[in-house]
């Protein structure tokens, strides 16, 4: 098991008149090799949630075990947790910083200490992971596309090896076509590399594309955790925290509404066409 | 002819090296006409790089044709007498609320248009009200814009653009740093506004569901206009805007695969009433 999340609380100005709780008794598992799907409304705590999964926050009581080890625990080794669990920000080309894409990529594992070789593998193991060629190493990155830049600052996370990978929105902003293409390198990341994933993102019909859990936050409290398929099955729970299940369920279910027998944990559109054709057959 | 034509728009983006030689010429828009009418609601669709915020910046001059010519109101955006008239009759929003925002407080900073114009501090004062009424953040008005959410933000920007009386508001991808709800009030506030104070809006965007309510959807690729119609129209072409790498809403999507199944559908349903409508009666429900 990779992450464990135990009681986990995390209070804003704790014994003023302003306290607040920003996660409230948080717990769950991530195993080894899972695709997690983060939701929530903005402020929910999910941003504040993933910051203490590496380390960043530390939490006002409760206990992360990262390998069955305590992070909380004394002389724990916090840089070497950093590598491991790689946190892409939201934004991150805002983070970009060097001359050329390359030697942003090499920033992280120089910092680690390593030989000059290893550096250069990594990080053209890392571009070309995220789809980038040689014609770019020594073009600066701020002349590249949103899409470019963006996954430049994640080849810059993923040259740290990391053994999970967070991130935070990581297509906001960009085109259909950025998306697309950022959301498939990350599942090949998954699937080919057996990477443990775990994305934030405000897009339900991304989740129930590429996720195989789904974790609802709101008002810093875990309010479900299960497939997909069974969350958005409480589409109606999920708006009032102002959340919303894909196009798709919405359909599924106003058509049972009317007494079509159809499924009711439909949320792909290929799901649904075979679902209504088969529907009709029976007619 | 419209309050928004242009004429054979071409835009090329010119880089030159150190000695002002020409490095790279990339042409932005490439040959484009478009009449757009007053008090339309327009949708601009394209993948970046399509050339659709080239053209939003030729509406209130803020770049100017390369060749060709852009008219707003009749005013040719080349002729640098008439840029400060071009610029009150065309308002613009941008993607980020963090970089249009300069006001310690949400009134000053919708005030902060039309003091630069000179208008008297009465009318300044009646123009802010109207306009945070109008975008509905009357309540925030004292308030620090700091303390706003991502959709309050771009409302309060799109405010401070309508005390300036445009008669046409560009929205340069207004929604693509907020969330769903944040979206969702922003694309009602524009709406809203084009219906009763009847502003012509031209709105960019990469979000289906935010044009499927528009007057009218240009497509852009590669600097051209590739589609134009009704929304109907140009989402009954679904393989077609797959190929310029366009998204389709869902329902639009499950309809167009149902049709090529065999089911009797008519084209382009964009909404899930229209979908219900026309699939329940082959199930013998009504609806």
């Amino acid at each position: 098991m990779a992450i464990r999340v135990e009681h986990l609380n995390h209070i804003y100005g704790q014994g003023t008149a302003f306290e607040q709780y920003a996660l409230k008794d948080v717990n769950f598992t991530i195993e080894d090799g899972q695709f997690v799907g983060l939701i929530g409304h903005t402020g929910s705590g999910k941003s504040t949630l993933i910051q203490h999964l590496n380390g960043l926050l530390r939490a006002s009581s409760g206990a992360i075990y990262y390998n069955d080890e305590n992070i909380y625990s004394d002389g724990y080794d916090m840089k070497a947790l950093r590598s491991k669990v790689g946190l892409v920000f939201q934004y991150p080309e805002h983070q970009l910083f060097e001359v050329d894409v390359f030697s942003d990529v090499c920033f992280g594992p120089k910092n680690l200490g390593l030989p000059k070789e290893e550096i250069e593998a990594r990080a053209k193991e890392a571009l070309t992971q995220v789809g980038l060629d040689e014609s770019f190493y020594t073009q600066s990155p701020f002349e590249l596309s949103g899409g470019q830049k963006r996954r430049v600052a994640i080849a810059g996370v993923l040259a740290m090896h990391p053994e999970v990978l967070i991130l935070d929105e990581p297509t906001a902003g960009l085109d259909p076509k950025g998306r697309d293409e950022i959301l498939d390198e990350i599942s090949a990341l998954h699937k080919e590399k057996h990477m443990t994933i775990i994305l934030v993102s405000h897009s339900m019909e991304d989740m129930a594309r590429y996720a195989d859990r789904l974790l609802v936050m709101n008002h810093g409290e875990k309010v479900f955790d299960d497939v997909p398929k069974n969350v958005f099955k409480h589409y109606k729970e999920l708006e009032k925290m102002g959340l919303a299940a894909p196009q798709i369920t919405y359909v599924v279910h106003e058509l049972r509404e009317h007494g079509v027998r159809i499924a009711d944990d439909l949320t792909t559109v290929e799901e649904a066409r075979d679902a209504i054709l088969k529907a009709l057959k029976r007619q | 002819m419209g309050i928004i034509k242009a004429s054979k728009l071409i835009f090329d983006y010119i880089r030159r090296d150190e000695e002002d030689k020409i490095e790279e010429v990339n042409r932005a828009i490439d040959a484009v006409d478009v009449d757009i009418q007053k008090g339309d609601f327009v949708a601009i669709l394209g993948h970046n790089g399509s050339g659709k915020s080239t053209f939003a910046k030729h509406v209130n001059g803020i770049l100017l044709p390369t060749e060709g010519t852009v008219w707003i109101s009749d005013m040719d955006t080349k002729d640098p007498s008439h840029i400060w008239d071009i610029r009150k009759t065309a308002g613009m929003v941008f993607q980020n609320p963090d970089n249009q925002i300069i006001g310690n407080i949400v009134e000053e900073d919708v005030g902060f248009g039309p003091e630069n114009m000179g208008v008297p501090t009465d009318e300044i004062w009646k123009r802010v009200d109207e306009s945070l009424e109008a975008v509905g953040m009357t309540a925030y008005r004292m308030k620090s814009p700091n303390k706003l959410s991502g959709g309050q933000k771009q409302r309060v920007a799109i405010a401070g653009v309508m005390a300036m009386k445009p008669q046409c508001i560009v929205l340069d991808e207004p929604t693509a740093m907020l969330d769903p709800n944040g979206r969702k009030e922003v694309i009602r506030t524009v709406r809203e506004l084009n219906r009763k104070e009847g502003i012509t809006v031209l709105l960019i965007t990469h979000y289906m569901e935010e044009v499927v309510s528009a007057d009218r959807v240009i497509v852009m690729d590669d600097g051209k206009i590739v589609m134009d119609g009704t929304p109907k129209e140009i989402f009954s072409q679904v393989e077609q805007l797959k190929a310029y790498r366009l998204d389709v809403p869902q329902v639009t999507e499950l309809a167009y695969e149902l049709k090529k199944a065999g089911v009797k559908l008519p084209d382009g349903i964009l909404t899930r009433e229209e979908l219900m409508e026309n699939l329940l009666p082959l199930f013998h429900l009504s609806a």
